[in-house]
């Protein structure tokens, strides 16, 4: 525990470099509140919110984990059928890039008109979001393989399935979990534009519901809880990949 | 000599400062934040700027549309924009939140959000929304002039619906059975472009089942731009002001003027729609952009009554009618 708190030390300094000339700002200036509350108001609002907050964290979160699964699962497959077959990768990967540059904030609101105002489209615009950075990693990893390994185990009499299982696999993983890593970070934009455009529960709804009604403190305090579950998923994926994949750091070095 | 020079020099300074105080011979740059992309609604502002009665108040007025229009009260007061376009409710809203802005001008005399039913669906009035599903664009206050809406009709208010938070799609939700209703639309814009692509609607105005009257669309500046730049106010509400007295004799013009400026418009929309705000401008004793004080005071006691503001407020700081025009 010491351990971590001194290797994240930078960190926490900053926060407190912030947070504090923020609070100080906010009292000089005599900015009012809402234009921009102060760090301490923000925390009173967490304090005194705290069970609606929760209610509406737990919500956003399930859409974010959901959505990143099938991010994850979509990725995952995509990205094989990719590195096996030629014919696949061109006639997929055009599209996937292209994908890209759908702005979801327009595709979102068709998307719950498509599929009803439930939890799907939130699901779906947080797979939309994060599985291209799966794809796009795990492929770089699936082929990042040294080609003489590969026509090796060719001769040794391997077929195209063990390569692939015995070798592109475990060699993409890494890869896998740098992409794992964007995607989640991301994932959590995802959640909120599709809460943005239309719900009825999740941070993302609890802050466009705030803002016209001027309660500035509950919109910072959603975007404080976001930013922790951003940053708490991305530790727990690093985590994992210590767990899963203990080469990972060694391929990298 | 040296007195003489001393002397013209002086008497130059003089004669500048005394110039540079007149403020009324100088052009003042103003901005102005509409509440949503430039319609039908604003066609009084465009003619105004074509027809140089901004220009005739020594006024440089620039007219845009905020990425985020919900943020329109918050920049007003900010001082970041001079003067803003918005909806009476919100502004009490702000003020109860402590946001200091003061509406100057009444632009619509009433509501225009209401509720729209497809006309295919028989529904004319609120009670036959029981056991309906309502879309609404999620704004807090729509679910309570819905409720009153409902109540008015003899229903147990929200409780007898389902209410469907569809963001701005409030349209294409209805028109994809997602919902059978919706509130939040403006019956001057969304029932027109409805009925254009071939669905009419049937129209429940907010002030005909219990809530009371209120402006949809106010002009607002800041207390404190207010209070010092009072002369300013008072030139940009008379050149406003002008500007709508035209757009009521003769809206079509208007409208054309509007597409000179933003041709994006929808023309199918905006020009039935022009036609049916052209009374909706017209203020006691057509006069333009009158606000009276017990409208106010009705309205907000409403919100309080439904606790959407704070008990205290006093809803007669928040306006003034001294700039309304002949």
């Amino acid at each position: 525990m010491i351990n971590w708190l001194v290797k994240w030390s930078p960190a926490f300094g900053i926060v407190c470099l912030i947070v504090g000339a923020w609070q100080l700002l906010v009292k000089i200036q005599e900015i009012p509140r809402w234009l921009l509350p102060s760090p301490s108001s923000v925390a009173t609002t967490i304090y005194s919110d705290h069970s609606m907050l929760m209610r509406h964290t737990l919500v956003t979160l399930e859409e974010i984990i959901l959505g990143f699964f099938l991010a994850l699962a979509a990725g995952v497959i995509l990205a094989s059928a990719i590195c096996l077959s030629q014919t696949i990768e061109k006639a997929l990967y055009p599209f996937i890039i292209a994908s890209q540059t759908v702005p979801i904030i327009v595709i979102a609101p068709m998307l719950l008109v498509w599929i009803g105002y439930g939890l799907a489209p939130k699901i779906i615009v947080v797979a939309l979001i994060s599985f291209f950075p799966i794809v796009v990693n795990t492929v770089d990893g699936m082929k990042s393989i040294d080609p003489d390994i590969q026509k090796l185990m060719r001769t040794l009499g391997g077929q195209k399935a063990q390569v692939f299982s015995k070798i592109m696999i475990p060699s993409s993983l890494p890869y896998l979990f740098s992409g794992l890593r964007v995607a989640i970070a991301i994932s959590v934009i995802g959640a909120v534009i599709g809460e943005w455009v239309g719900s009825s529960e999740g941070l993302g709804y609890l802050m466009i519901r705030s803002k016209p009604q001027f309660q500035t403190e509950r919109v910072f305090a959603a975007i404080i809880i976001l930013s922790f579950i951003g940053v708490g998923l991305f530790a727990l994926i690093t985590y994992f990949e210590k767990v899963l994949v203990p080469w990972s750091n060694e391929q990298r070095n | 000599m040296k007195n003489k020079l001393m002397g013209f020099i002086l008497l130059t300074v003089l004669a500048f400062l005394i110039l540079s105080c007149d403020t009324s011979t100088e052009i003042v740059q103003v901005k102005l934040a509409l509440d949503w992309y430039p319609n039908a609604n604003h066609i009084g502002l465009y003619i105004a700027q074509e027809k140089g009665y901004f220009e005739d108040e020594n006024l440089e007025v620039e007219i845009y549309t905020p990425s985020d229009p919900s943020t329109v009260l918050q920049t007003v007061a900010s001082g970041a924009d001079e003067f803003g376009m918005n909806y009476q409710p919100d502004v009490l809203i702000a003020r109860s939140e402590g946001v200091p802005v003061i509406s100057v001008l009444g632009m619509v005399q009433h509501p225009l959000n209401s509720i729209m039913v497809l006309q295919s669906s028989g529904n004319k009035t609120p009670k036959d929304l029981k056991g309906k599903k309502v879309g609404y664009p999620g704004i807090p206050w729509n679910e309570d002039a819905l409720n009153t809406m409902l109540e008015s009709d003899g229903l147990n208010g929200l409780e007898d619906i389902e209410l469907v938070n569809v963001g701005w799609e409030l349209g294409l939700s209805m028109i994809s059975e997602t919902v059978d209703a919706i509130i939040g639309a403006y019956f001057t814009h969304e029932s027109i472009l409805l009925k254009n692509e071939g669905y009419p609607v049937n129209v429940m105005r907010m002030e005909e089942w219990g809530v009371p009257d209120y402006y949809e669309l106010v002009m607002v500046t800041s207390e404190d731009y207010l209070s010092e730049n009072g002369n300013v106010v008072e030139r940009f509400t008379r050149a406003v002001g002008k500007g709508y007295i035209d757009a009521i004799s003769d809206p079509q013009t208007g409208v054309d003027i509007l597409k000179k400026y933003v041709p994006e418009i929808d023309e199918d929309i905006d020009r039935p729609g022009a036609d049916l705000l052209q009374d909706l401008w017209k203020g006691k004793n057509g006069r333009f952009g009158t606000q009276e004080e017990v409208r106010w005071v009705s309205f907000s006691n409403w919100m309080k009554a439904r606790n959407i503001i704070d008990a205290n407020l006093d809803p007669k700081a928040a306006f003034t009618d001294k700039f309304s025009t002949e």
